[in-house]
């Protein structure tokens, strides 16, 4: 499904031509959908999710014709759908069941979930039922790790804590309950990144009653962008993508005159397992994000942003393109924004299932339509950034601070939090906990709080064995770290990161070693496969962990796997093979008499524990 | 020209130049695989990190600009680690058939492990299953499972010859190289791909399986096959040639040459050459010894032009001949006194990047040493028109080229007429079926010479291969006939013939082998075209 944009120059079914394999309505909307980019080729992404959509897969004949309405070579076209993992180059099921299986998942039983589905229908992966209504697959996180284990079909809304039962009713053709993520600011809290408990602020006038809108006015109409950038960096605001750069400085690289367009690129591929806070946003709260959108606009002197939204997510794409049409009705996006004589527009991509798509450049690769393969640096995207010009590359979460900053002040702000970690963020926290969900808190509240009280303790009381901080990039905590506070500083001091506050606990019924199995899964799946050493270094610690896991490992097996780690470590075009590395070297390091019992007992010694 | 120190040595490098092609150029060899002086920096293959003072991680050499006082290191234990850490990961998947592979001997994979790899393998998991021996194309193979996706060759595919066809598909280590159905790698210059193939993923079907590369001798060259005149190297073993391969020269070929000029090399080992002299006495060619054919040709040339005056005289050059040797065929001319004399040429399609329209290495060069119609002499198609009249008793042809650019039927009809026919060629053709005189020529890759190419500049040949039989070249075709045609002692030695022109072709005033060099050298743009 792409929704079309409000300001889209509408092609007409007749202006569009006859097709071979497409029908006129859809390749006037692939050329409606063209014209929303300064090039042809960005449209790639949205043509073909709407080709799938229309006719299952994509054939060759349909990569022919999207080739030919976007003028590239078909090979231009099959190289991208063979590169993410939402594109279909053969056949799938009418309904494609995808069941989630990283880690916070895996830690919720969904190893059972696929299990169940592919007996109940006789299919062995990649196969598809007889009649051609089921296909099943494994994804990775599909960034809703706090209601695990997570089914989608096609690209339907989330079936979330999904169950067996809830298979059953999916392939008897019955409705399946669609349970809500939580996402709640904790009593006592003053929360501002989600609307009040139990509010949704999804149409716009209830936005505007809260003054919503108000300081992208102010910024448009009264404020240099200086001066927007010099407020955030007051405010110290640090992105919220996970590296924690300061926002204000990063808006002050962009060029004063840079004589072309300047573009300001908006991070919403949040697929970093561990990770579903953005997704809040969207589905609760989605104006204050675009009032930051249009504040971050003014504040690099730009005229466009342009988001890129994870292709898995459905609902909040619904819901953000609802808010877009809600805004340029008001005059708030488009022409001549709050009678500055500037324009300032919005746009949605939406990705199609690849995590490196959320590194920056990646991600810019994947605008520009293609595989979302890491630009190597220099040049920096505030010189060299989408379609070649300066552009600003911001996470999703951190605009939506940008509005209230300006609003209540860089002093209000840095109330919150810590010296160097200021503000509220959204904490994730997903697997062994009774109360998983997102929580809105100050940056630098104890991990310890976070997980006994807002999140309710360890299911059935059981010690915790591990802790993911901020996202399966980050290094692993051994269960003694829990009074570490969640700040860029103390979790430094503590051997790890606070990457994107995305916290995993696992009790003490898991093995380590399938832990750091299926994370290592998850990087050799999602690794773009450029450098020499992420490509091949990620499949071979996903082997070697595997056939550690079986109890085929030797000794020398964990001296490898730490020189590995070396070859991996800084020495890539983007930051995914430190994360391999992290993740295989510091569940090793930290958890080695568990690798190494595995290794003496020839197979797991933890009977009760989840399956990777 | 900001100075820096590799090595603690000081380099001076230019502006904004990127660190890897200086230390190449200053000497320091730093590993590379996807970095090709002739595309585009990828940055992918990582090998070819270095240390930087003041940089916390390693950095690729490929991908770091120069800036004064940068300091560079790169034989370090972390540099070494690097290495042999892309090494160890690169191996990890490869199928180790070195014994099958023609790339062995050549390898970059094979070459760094021995310089920079661990001395053992730690991997025990089974290896990648993909393709191998792919036929992708008319004269290419590919080797999925050899390919360490540098993208040398998909980056040659969309940047030099704008042709797209290769593509790497599929996402992390199931990534993998290959064409679209449908569209095979068939450009023009599909082979450079596997010049620039690090590994043996990429393979050309006509050297696959041949012969093993250290075998090979190489002798620089020039492609015959057109006036752009691509720098070669000539590999050849035991007199054969097996393959030639592109040399690079930035003034000409950049580091490419097309396929057709890359294959064009059958002819030289061809079994059926003419090897001997042959004159026809009777109603058949018969063999004869080369004074008593060069004494024939003498003598009815001499004959010819006392009876019936030079103007009963005609001379067909090649534009495959040297120049020295068309410099000689030129005194040939001179000494008979006949003005008809033009240089048959090939003219067919070129294309934008090498291929010329020219089919000859050296028709700029036979314009050059004379070999066209001077006032009052005939062209091509006069000279056929005239022999077909009956006025025209002796035509010399080189080379059959005329066979392809003459009216078929002028053609016959003159050479019908003509009283006598001498052709030299390496072929037999429908030339040598009517010719009274046939005199064998050796090939391009069995002389030492210089060729001009279409743009000015002088190239050197160099005899790659020996003659069999101790065959004269065409060059001492020519110097016997003057010898015996007129007074004076005529030697064939290029060195010596290229001195000549160099005092007697204004345009190549002060040339010389050694100013020739091995890159070339142009002709002052003074010296014009007379094309």
């Amino acid at each position: 499904m792409i929704v079309e944009h409000p300001a889209a120059k509408k092609v007409s079914p007749d202006a569009a031509g006859k097709g071979r394999v497409l029908s006129p309505e859809l390749r006037a909307r692939i050329m409606t959908e063209r014209g929303n980019f300064p090039q042809p080729r960005s449209a790639l992404l949205g043509a073909l999710h709407m080709a799938q959509e229309e006719q299952g897969y994509l054939s060759r004949a349909v990569v022919d014709e999207v080739a030919e309405l976007l003028d590239l070579l078909p090979i231009q076209v099959q190289e991208v759908v063979s590169f993410y993992p939402m594109f279909h180059d053969r056949p799938v099921g009418k309904a494609h069941i995808q069941v989630c299986t990283n880690i916070a998942c895996a830690l919720r039983g969904a190893r059972k979930l696929v299990r169940h589905a592919e007996n109940k229908l006789g299919l062995i992966p990649g196969e598809v039922t007889e009649d051609g209504k089921y296909s099943v697959g494994e994804v990775e996180c599909l960034g809703s790790c706090g209601s695990g284990p997570v089914v989608q079909v096609n690209n339907q809304p989330f079936i979330e804590k999904a169950t067996i039962e809830d298979i059953d009713n999916l392939l008897a053709g019955k409705d399946v309950k669609r349970e809500a993520q939580v996402a709640l600011v904790p009593e006592g809290v003053e929360g501002y990144l989600l609307p009040p408990n139990g509010v949704s602020r999804c149409h716009i006038d209830d936005y505007v009653a809260t003054g919503g809108y108000e300081m992208a006015r102010k910024a448009w109409a009264e404020m240099e962008p200086e001066a927007i950038a010099e407020v955030v960096k007051n405010a110290g605001l640090r992105g919220r993508g996970g590296a924690g750069f300061v926002t204000g400085v990063k808006w002050g690289f962009m060029p004063k005159d840079a004589g072309k367009p300047c573009y300001l690129a908006v991070n919403g591929d949040e697929s970093e397992p561990g990770t579903f806070k953005d997704r809040q946003i969207l589905e609760r709260n989605p104006h204050q994000f675009l009032e930051g959108v249009a504040i971050g606009v003014r504040a690099i002197r730009s005229n466009a942003a342009y988001i890129y939204l994870r292709g898995e997510y459905a609902t909040p794409y619904r819901r953000l393109m609802e808010a877009i049409h809600q805004a340029y009705a008001k005059g708030f996006f488009g022409d001549n924004v709050y009678g500055s004589g500037k324009s300032c527009h919005v746009y949605v991509q939406r990705g199609a299932g690849a995590y490196i798509c959320g590194e920056e450049t990646g991600m810019i690769e994947s605008m520009e339509g293609k595989k979302g393969q890491p630009r190597k640096r220099p040049p920096f995207p505030a010189g060299f950034g989408l379609w070649g010009c300066p552009t600003t590359v911001n996470n999703l979460e951190t605009l939506t601070h940008v509005p209230v900053i300006l609003r209540k002040g860089a002093d209000w702000f840095k109330a919150r939090g810590t010296e160097k970690s200021t503000g509220n963020t959204l904490f994730g926290i997903s697997g062994h906990v009774n109360r998983p969900g997102v929580y809105e808190l100050p940056l630098g509240t104890p991990m310890r709080e976070i997980i006994e009280k807002h999140a309710g303790g360890v299911l059935n009381g059981r010690p915790i064995k591990a802790i993911i901080p901020g996202g399966v990039s980050m290094p692993v905590l051994t269960a003694d770290k829990i009074d570490v506070n969640m700040d860029h500083d103390s979790l430094q001091k503590a051997g790890t990161l606070l990457g994107t506050g995305g916290i995993v606990v696992m009790d003490d019924s898991t093995c380590p070693v399938r832990a750091a199995l299926v994370i290592a899964r998850f990087f050799r799946h999602e690794t773009c496969g450029q450098c020499t050493q992420c490509r091949e270094g990620t499949a071979f610690f996903y082997k070697l962990l595997k056939r550690i896991e079986r109890g085929d490992g030797a000794l020398e097996d964990l001296d490898t796997i730490q020189s590995v780690t070396t070859f991996m470590e800084g020495a890539t075009i983007c930051a995914l093979s430190d994360a391999a590395a992290w993740a295989a070297g510091n569940f090793m390091r930290r958890f080695r008499p568990d690798f190494e019992r595995h290794i003496h007992e020839k197979g797991c010694p933890f009977p009760e524990s989840f399956e990777p | 020209m900001p100075k820096i120190t590799i090595d603690g040595r000081e380099i001076e490098a230019p502006a904004n130049a990127m660190l890897l092609p200086v230390a190449l150029e200053n000497g320091v060899h730093v590993p590379h695989y996807c970095w090709h002086a002739k595309l585009s920096v990828d940055g992918s293959c990582r090998m070819c990190q270095v240390e930087i003072e003041g940089s916390p991680k390693l950095v690729i050499a490929c991908n770091t600009p120069v800036r004064e006082g940068m300091v560079v290191r790169t034989q370090t234990p972390a540099v070494q680690n690097a290495r042999r850490g892309v090494m160890e990961l690169l191996l990890v998947n490869h199928p180790l058939d070195c014994p099958i592979c023609d790339k062995a001997g050549e390898c970059l994979l094979q070459d760094y492990s021995y310089a920079f790899g661990s001395r053992q393998t730690r991997t025990k998991e089974p290896r990648r299953k993909l393709q191998k021996r792919k036929e992708i194309g008319p004269r290419m193979i590919l080797d999925q499972e050899r390919c360490i996706l540098c993208r040398r060759c998909v980056r040659f595919c969309r940047e030099i010859t704008h042709t797209n066809e290769l593509g790497v598909f599929n996402m992390g280590d199931r990534s993998m190289l290959d064409v679209m159905e449908g569209q095979p790698l068939a450009n023009d210059y599909s082979i450079n791909t596997a010049d620039i193939c690090p590994v043996g993923a990429l393979e050309s079907k006509d050297f696959h399986h041949k012969l093993r590369v250290w075998f090979l001798k190489k002798t620089p060259s020039v492609c015959p096959s057109c006036s752009n005149g691509c720098n070669i190297t000539v590999h050849h073993y035991r007199d054969r040639i097996w393959r030639m391969m592109p040399r690079r020269n930035d003034a000409v070929n950049e580091s490419w040459m097309c396929d057709h000029g890359r294959l064009n090399y059958q002819q030289v080992g061809d079994e059926t050459r003419l090897r001997q002299p042959q004159l026809r006495r009777t109603a058949k060619l018969q063999t004869v010894a080369w004074d008593e054919a060069l004494g024939y040709v003498a003598r009815t040339l001499r004959d010819t032009v006392r009876t019936h005056g030079a103007e009963s005289v005609g001379v067909i050059a090649s534009p495959h001949l040297t120049n020295e040797e068309l410099f000689r065929l030129g005194q040939v001319v001179s000494l008979l006194g006949t003005k008809n004399v033009d240089t048959a040429l090939v003219v067919g399609q070129g294309d934008n990047l090498l291929i010329k329209p020219e089919k000859a290495a050296n028709a700029r060069g036979a314009r050059d040493m004379g070999l066209r119609p001077t006032a009052g002499g005939l062209n091509v198609a006069a000279m056929l028109e005239a022999a077909a009249a009956g006025k025209l008793r002796v035509l010399y042809i080189l080379g059959s080229d005329v066979w392809k650019v003459a009216d078929p039927q002028a053609l016959c009809g003159a050479l019908e007429k003509v009283g006598c026919l001498i052709v030299q060629d390496v072929f037999d053709s429908p030339l040598t079926e009517r010719a009274q005189v046939v005199l064998p020529s050796l090939t391009w890759a069995e002389k030492t010479g210089t060729f001009t190419n279409v743009k000015g500049r002088v190239q050197q040949i160099h005899r790659a291969v020996a003659p069999r039989d101790e065959q004269p070249s065409d060059g001492e075709i020519f110097s016997r006939l003057l010898n015996q045609l007129g007074e004076g002692q005529w030697h064939f030695e290029a060195t010596a013939v290229l001195e000549e022109i160099a005092s007697a072709v204004p345009a190549y005033a002060g040339i010389s082998f050694a100013r020739v060099g091995a890159q070339g050298f142009a002709l002052p743009e003074s010296a014009g075209d007379a094309a």
